[in-house]
């Protein structure tokens, strides 16, 4: 369980990105931040893994303030991916996927299993891809690289930021439609960051919805798209309603 | 031209290893603390104008007037290698440390976010993503660095180095052509071969950071 308490950030220059923003977001679920850019939605995931501390409130992992643990050895707990997937091109997939088994100091017998476990939850062939170096990749070979580099230490929380946001609309549903089965069936915690609505109804389990770094609305997808909080969440259902009710009938 | 060379060829490879060793030397060092100097600047971006600034400001100072001061300051001046190869270590500083902070600022930010989420120390970012991401800036760098020495190391003769020059101040005071293309073109062809061979990794390195 994730849960914020009050939490404020105020960036350097006085931007203020979150504004006493308190949640909890449940163990082993999906949880989707949605809202615009600048909306808060990224800062809030970087608070788990610490890339950004509150200067107001608590965020607590399990029951424990985040910080209060080493911030490195706390990150390499957590799965972290971002939009492009920032896999390092000079390395191989191999070696990607195998960085945060590396920096915890794993055997490379247990690091190189990891590394064939993870890129076959990802639907890639370990004996095709491992070789290949990051940057030959097609855009959604490198995200399913990344999504198995964040599930390489077999982490409970994965935290991914637009991680589809690349790619085109077909292969992300397709990808959107893997990850949803592949969460569910490792019951791992998830905090997934987009701006589009229809991919949060999708994926989620709960939808934080996210503006000017206030909570509007946090519930599950139906209560989002049937009874929006107020005038912002319904603007950002957009004008296809109708998507979204199909979308909600598919996902449950 | 060419009796000349096979009379002379043993002075000719004498002085075309001591230029080698003058710039070589020289390159080396500014390496050496080039190298940790532009990466530290990197965490101390502040003081990256002003240092970058000073390094211009050495480039500036024409070959043969540092030649001269170092002609008479004491301790570290004076004549011979030395002196020489202090001169063309401060040119060839001056690029490393500013092609090693490009270099790494260049580095596409989300790479340096993605490292530290996935918990790399600050140490390991720069060790397993800077730099490695930098290294085709910074051989470029290295390739400038290197051509320089190499051509500025024939007016190092002047106060008595060695090297090519002397082939090329010598001829031109016995007006002797010959002796004077028998200095100039090992330099030449020293500085082009070391410029195309850096060229190649340069480009081999690019295509594999991206």
């Amino acid at each position: 369980m994730i849960q914020f308490e009050g939490v404020s950030v105020v960036y350097e220059g006085g931007v203020r990105a979150l504004n006493g923003v308190s949640v909890a977001f449940p163990r082993g679920e999906t949880t989707c931040l949605v809202g615009a850019s600048g909306s808060g939605k990224s800062t809030l995931l970087r608070l788990v893994n610490r890339l950004v501390d509150a200067q107001e409130g608590r965020v607590l992992l399990n029951g424990q303030d985040v910080r209060s643990r080493d911030a490195v050895e706390h990150r390499r707990g957590i799965g972290y991916c971002v939009q492009g997937g920032g896999l390092l091109p000079h390395l191989t997939v191999a070696e990607n996927v195998s960085l945060v088994p590396r920096l915890l100091g794993w055997a490379p017998v247990k690091a190189a299993a990891a590394v064939e476990r993870t890129l076959g939850l990802v639907r890639l062939d370990p004996a095709r891809y491992g070789a290949r170096r990051a940057a030959a990749l097609s855009g959604g070979e490198r995200q399913r690289v990344a999504i198995a580099r964040a599930l390489a230490a077999d982490p409970e929380v994965l935290l991914l930021d637009e991680p589809l946001g690349a790619l085109d609309p077909h292969l992300r549903e397709t990808l959107e439609d893997e990850l949803r089965d592949l969460f569910r069936r490792l019951r791992k915690t998830v905090v997934f960051v987009t701006h589009d609505m229809y991919t949060a109804v999708r994926l989620a389990d709960w939808i934080a919805v996210l503006d000017g770094g206030r909570l509007l609305q946090f519930g599950p997808p139906r209560e989002v798209v049937t009874a929006p909080a107020n005038e912002q969440v319904t603007a950002l259902l957009g004008r296809r309603r109708a998507d979204l009710e199909r979308a909600l009938s598919e996902a449950s | 031209m060419i009796t000349y060379f096979l009379e002379n060829r043993g002075e000719i490879a004498r002085l075309s290893a001591e230029h080698l060793v003058l710039a070589g030397t020289a390159l080396l060092l500014a390496l050496i603390v080039g190298f940790p100097m532009g990466a530290a600047l990197t965490r101390r971006r502040r003081w990256a104008p002003w240092v970058l600034g000073a390094a211009a400001t050495v480039q500036t100072v024409p070959s043969v007037a540092l030649l001269a001061l170092l002609l008479m300051l004491p301790v570290v001046g004076g004549i011979g290698a030395r002196p020489a190869i202090i001169a063309l270590f401060l040119y060839a500083l001056m690029t490393v440390v500013e092609s090693v902070y490009a270099g790494i600022v260049s580095v596409d930010p989300a790479l340096i976010d993605a490292g530290r989420g996935l918990g790399m120390t600050e140490w390991q970012i720069l060790v397993l993503v800077e730099l490695p991401q930098a290294l085709p800036v910074l051989v470029s760098g290295l390739r400038m660095s290197a051509v320089l020495c190499l051509g500025t190391a024939t007016v190092a003769s002047y106060i008595g180095a060695g090297g090519l020059g002397d082939l090329i101040f010598r001829g031109v005071g016995r007006g002797n052509p010959f002796m004077v293309a028998w200095g100039a073109i090992p330099a030449t062809v020293m500085a082009v071969g070391v410029h195309l061979f850096l060229l190649r990794l340069e480009r081999r390195l690019a295509r594999r950071v991206q």
